[in-house]
């Protein structure tokens, strides 16, 4: 199935017309097909890891989070659709006039500075050079100095040198050389032909997919020194960033909207029904699994087992006493045992809240999220012949009972074979995550199964649920996939095949499973690094 | 046939062609139109969730003496505006039905493009622009915001599917704005301060077009090494480029509502800005009421000041706390409209018409607000058509048929307002004889008919929208 086809010794490169293509970027390609070229728009999240760096501002301030939030593709936000759109452009406009356009002048002084005797246009055009650099993650081309220097002029008119650094700061970090990142390889290499992307490309490419942030200043001098064409250097570089706390806070981002939790702050419960629930609750759940997640990507390497699989959490007093587990000394959050029932990430309050309705569990919810977000299976919507009603909440009877319709019914059977029994083995654990043998006086049957691609498994409660998906082929094959379409921004193509295979066998080279080694095998792969030019239209 | 060319008729013939305004003068029109000034059409799209009950949403009567008073009307509150409404029965998202995905997520993206649903980007997405961004691109140009999208308070978090009715050429979802303040500053907050020095002012305009200058040769740059999609990104940020050039210049204004009627260059003078509101505030359902009003008064300003033509506001409602309905309102209300058991069923029941009335309370404010600003011989809301649609028909069941439909405002006399206009007889259900997922969905009313109506309204000469499959304008409306 392989497509890849590496490039075979020089003395047959004559006659293998496939390896010949275009030579104007240098090397031939290393693979005869590739993903289409294509620009990224940055998110906001990238905006802000680039601009304080850009403007040499001591910290990151994270401003980006009030423009227009990205939508989310496949329940990510990193998707390659996002625009700028009209009231993107305005905000992008505001923030750089009122806010980093300011900032950065004061910044950046000793940068646009001109030495008594020395000629102002040739100081304005390191300037720009220097500045253009770091924003557009390659060199300043002579069309971006010359315009560059145009405005630079045309404010120098009528204003002093810094109203002059100020107007070219603001058009370099609202600019679409700074906004899109490029996949499209060296510019005139031919239409519709497999290139290889720019060094400097390749170091966007990788640095954004370790940590969304630009390339450091070792990875641009990798890139300049023409470094980054082999599958070592890359994982190299890789290895290197994946220590960063950029890249921690990229990978959790990552688990979070995997999982999909970031609408964990707006969820409403019915407090009839669920007394525990309050907004001191959701701040203490949500706070707890971050801490969690941060946990695992720093001090355990990003390991997916152990994200799954551990039996300890970070609980503060409120989610101690509501998980019956011993509380830190001093009541604040901290590292406690889990009790027996419950296993990792997929057990904590937060993720079984999420996957609930209003006033009760919900089986079918928990069995979708299971199936698409940790099996990676698609679940096709109810078919449009079909009347959809959640049973009414019955205070004589059980969730599982409640929703028992839904397998029984022919029509629904065929999707809620599988998807009701991974809910319904869920039971144990009520609309807020709340363990319980109980409800409405009855027993609750958490027994349960999943379909998986060697059998099925049952089970019987959440607890083991999550213990058997920590070590499930399965879901050693889905993360991969899932880190893939947030990484790249896009769902996988037949292209992607051996890009995956590369992910998945080195993320599943080691037990622990840590996101980093597929991350490794994402970069080390040719097909990250090459891709198909243009058709002219 | 030429006794039937009313003067109205002609007009709206000649709409748009260099001939409609001196002729518009012979027939002896309004002030405004002697002047020249026609007031400009607006247009105004909202989208509310949950389906209805139609039997308590449809007006009672016939097509011109139809009544919203009566008990349970779920329109009532427009009562006073009836003169304004074209309350349309029987309309139906046929595309969803013939060709693919139905259900929650098919009815927001369908309400404005007319469009199938996407899945090839891994998500559900339309094939092409939305109403209100096709009519921005045809009206939205004399104004300094060619469109704006608005949200009372965003369900689910992070630009969820739910909230977004616009989108891009490309089906990529237009992003919408949630806070009133950040919305107001955006209309109102860039304009020089009259303190200013009108020297400076000049200079910082100069500044600003030489930036714009070298943003818009830097983006063509770009565009012109893409194709196909990857190039229509980089025209709708050209495009957004050329929004902000367009409004180098122009002074800001700031305006003020007013209770009563005021001549449109009064109502947009003055003026208070909204009240900050944090994220977590925008994000408690509780602040919906205030936040919902805060978006219309905005929109008043705006078509007051003749900011913006386009408008686009989604009013969702997990629950109404505000209205003692505590309950999900989708699953434990519209989803179990059929209970049988009492007294359940006139509670749940009850409760639904509370939602929708409240709704519909909405759109009464904001034709109340849109009524106060006086133009040419009449109100911002005669030259306004608002469209409210909805997600669902009938809750009970998901069906996207018979889904509740209201034209609202004078439509600058596009359509005959006033009525209630079944579009297809009563009690006939499409869905009754159809065979499933793609088959003909016989018997239906595609609702791209009225897509390619209003379109043409606006002078968008086109003759389908969305899908190519329906043809034609809906009959009936002018």
């Amino acid at each position: 199935m392989r497509i890849v086809r590496y490039c075979l010794p020089a003395a047959l490169l004559l006659v293998t017309a496939s390896c010949s293509g275009d030579t104007s970027g240098g090397d031939p390609p290393e693979v005869t097909e590739a993903a289409p070229a294509r620009v990224r728009r940055i998110t906001r999240a990238e905006y802000d890891n680039s601009v304080y760096s850009i403007v040499k501002n001591p910290t990151l301030v994270p401003m980006a989070q009030l423009f227009a939030p990205e939508d989310a593709i496949l329940g990510f936000t990193t998707h390659d659709r996002l625009q700028v759109t009209p009231l993107l452009a305005d905000q992008l406009d505001s923030a750089a006039e009122r806010n980093w356009g300011p900032v950065a002048v004061n910044n950046l002084a000793s940068e646009y500075a001109c030495a008594a005797g020395k000629n102002e246009d040739d100081c304005a055009k390191s300037f720009i050079q220097a500045l253009g650099a770091r924003a557009f993650r390659r060199p300043v081309t002579a069309e971006d100095e010359a315009d560059l220097l145009a405005l630079w002029q045309a404010v120098r008119k009528d204003a002093d040198p810094k109203k002059a650094a100020e107007s070219v700061i603001q058009a370099v970090l609202t600019s679409a050389s700074f906004l899109y990142r490029t996949e499209l390889g060296e510019s005139g290499g031919g239409a519709n032909k497999v290139v290889w992307l720019t060094q400097q490309e390749i170091a966007t490419a990788l640095s954004f997919a370790v940590t969304g942030a630009p390339p450091d200043a070792e990875l641009s001098a990798a890139a300049a020194a023409g470094q980054l064409k082999t599958a070592d250097a890359r994982e190299a570089q890789a290895r290197r960033l994946l220590k960063t706390e950029a890249s921690q806070r990229y990978l959790q981002r990552f688990v979070v909207e995997w999982l999909g939790l970031s609408g964990m702050d707006s969820l409403n419960k019915n407090n009839q029904v669920f007394p525990d629930f309050s907004q001191v609750f959701k701040l203490s759940a949500r706070t707890e699994t971050l801490t969690f997640i941060n946990h695992v990507l720093v001090n355990e390497a990003g390991s997916v087992k152990e994200l799954l699989s551990a039996n300890y959490t970070f609980a503060d007093g409120l989610m101690s006493l509501f998980y019956g587990t011993s509380l830190t000394p001093d009541g604040t959050i901290g590292r406690v045992p889990l009790p027996a029932n419950r296993v990792g990430i997929l057990t904590h309050a937060s993720v079984l809240t999420t996957y609930a309705l209003f006033d009760s569990s919900s089986p079918i919810r928990r069995g979708k999220f299971v199936l698409t977000r940790l099996l990676c299976r698609e679940v096709p919507p109810p078919p449009p012949s079909v009347i959809i009603i959640p049973p009414a909440v019955n205070p004589d009877s059980t969730t599982r009972a409640r929703f028992a319709a839904h397998t029984d019914n022919p029509t629904c059977a065929g999707c809620h074979r599988q998807l009701d029994p991974i809910g319904f083995g869920m039971e144990d654990y009520d609309g807020v995550g709340k363990y319980r043998t109980k409800e409405n006086g009855l027993d609750v049957d958490a027994s349960g199964s999943v379909e998986h691609a060697e059998g099925k498994f049952t089970f019987t409660g959440g607890a083991e649920l999550a213990r058997w998906l920590a070590s499930s082929e399965d879901v050693a094959d889905c993360v991969p996939l899932q880190l893939f379409r947030y990484v790249m921004g896009r769902d996988e193509d037949t292209v992607d095949g051996p890009m995956l295979t590369d992910m998945r066998s080195r993320f599943r080279a080691d037990p622990k499973l840590k996101l980093g080694d597929a991350l490794v095998g994402l970069v080390r792969s040719p097909y990250f690094v090459h891709r198909r030019t243009p058709s002219p239209e | 046939m030429l006794r039937e060319l009313s003067r109205r008729s002609l007009i709206k013939t000649l709409a748009g062609s260099a001939a409609a305004l001196p002729l518009a003068n012979l027939l002896g029109t309004t002030d405004a139109y002697a002047q020249g000034t026609t007031p400009p059409m607006r247009f105004i799209a909202i989208f509310t969730s949950h389906g209805c009950l139609p039997e308590y949403w449809n007006p009672q009567g016939g097509e011109t003496d139809f009544n919203l008073d009566f008990p349970n009307s779920m329109l009532s509150p427009l009562q006073a505006h009836r003169s304004k409404l074209l309350v349309l029965d029987g309309l139906d998202y046929q595309v969803l039905y013939e060709h693919g995905l139905t259900g929650h997520e098919g009815g927001p993206l369908t309400f404005l493009t007319g469009s199938k649903v996407n899945t090839a980007s891994g998500d559900d997405l339309p094939e092409n622009a939305s109403l209100d961004q096709v009519l921005a691109a045809q009206i939205g140009g004399a104004t300094r915001f060619r469109s704006l999208q608005l949200n009372a308070w965003e369900q689910f978090g992070g630009q969820h599917v739910y909230n977004s009715i616009s989108f891009t050429p490309n089906g990529g979802r237009v992003p919408f704005e949630r806070d009133p303040a950040g919305v107001y500053q955006r209309l109102f907050g860039n304009a020089p301060s009259p303190t200013s020095d009108p020297g400076e002012n000049a200079l910082a305009l100069a500044r600003r077009r030489s930036l714009l200058d070298y943003l818009v040769k830097d983006a063509t740059r770009l565009r012109n090494r893409l194709a196909g999609p990857e190039r229509q990104k980089l025209e709708t940020h050209l495009e957004s480029l050329r929004d902000i050039e367009r409004r180098l210049g122009s002074l800001g204004t700031s305006p003020t509502p007013s209770q009563e009627p005021v001549p449109a260059e009064a109502a947009c003078s003055g003026g208070t800005a909204p009240p900050g509101y944090d994220l977590g505030q925008l994000g408690n359902l509780d602040n919906m009421p205030t936040l919902t009003k805060l978006h219309m008064d905005l929109i008043v300003r705006a078509f007051a000041c003749d900011l913006t033509r386009v408008v686009t506001m989604t009013i969702p409602g997990p629950s109404m706390p505000w209205l003692g309905i505590h309950e999900d309102t989708h699953n434990d209300l519209a989803h179990r409209l059929d209970v049988t058991a009492e007294p359940l069923r006139s509670e749940i029941r009850g409760k639904m018409v509370k939602v929708q009335r409240w709704y519909a309370e909405q759109v009464a404010y904001l034709m109340n607000g849109l009524a106060s600003v006086q133009e040419g011989s009449g109100t911002a809301l005669d030259n306004t058509l608002i469209l409210w649609g909805n997600e669902l028909g009938d809750a009970s069941g998901h069906m996207n048929v018979r889904v509740p439909t209201v034209l609202a405002g004078g439509a600058a006399g596009k359509f005959r307002m006033g009525r209630f206009l079944r579009l297809r007889p009563a009690g006939s259900n499409p869905l009754n004889n159809w065979g499933g997922p793609g088959t003909p969905l016989t018997g239906a009313v595609a609702h791209n008919k009225l897509l390619v109506s209003i379109a043409q309204a606006f002078g968008v000469n086109v003759n389908t929208f969305g899908h190519p499959d329906f043809k034609g304008p809906l009959s009936g409306l002018t």
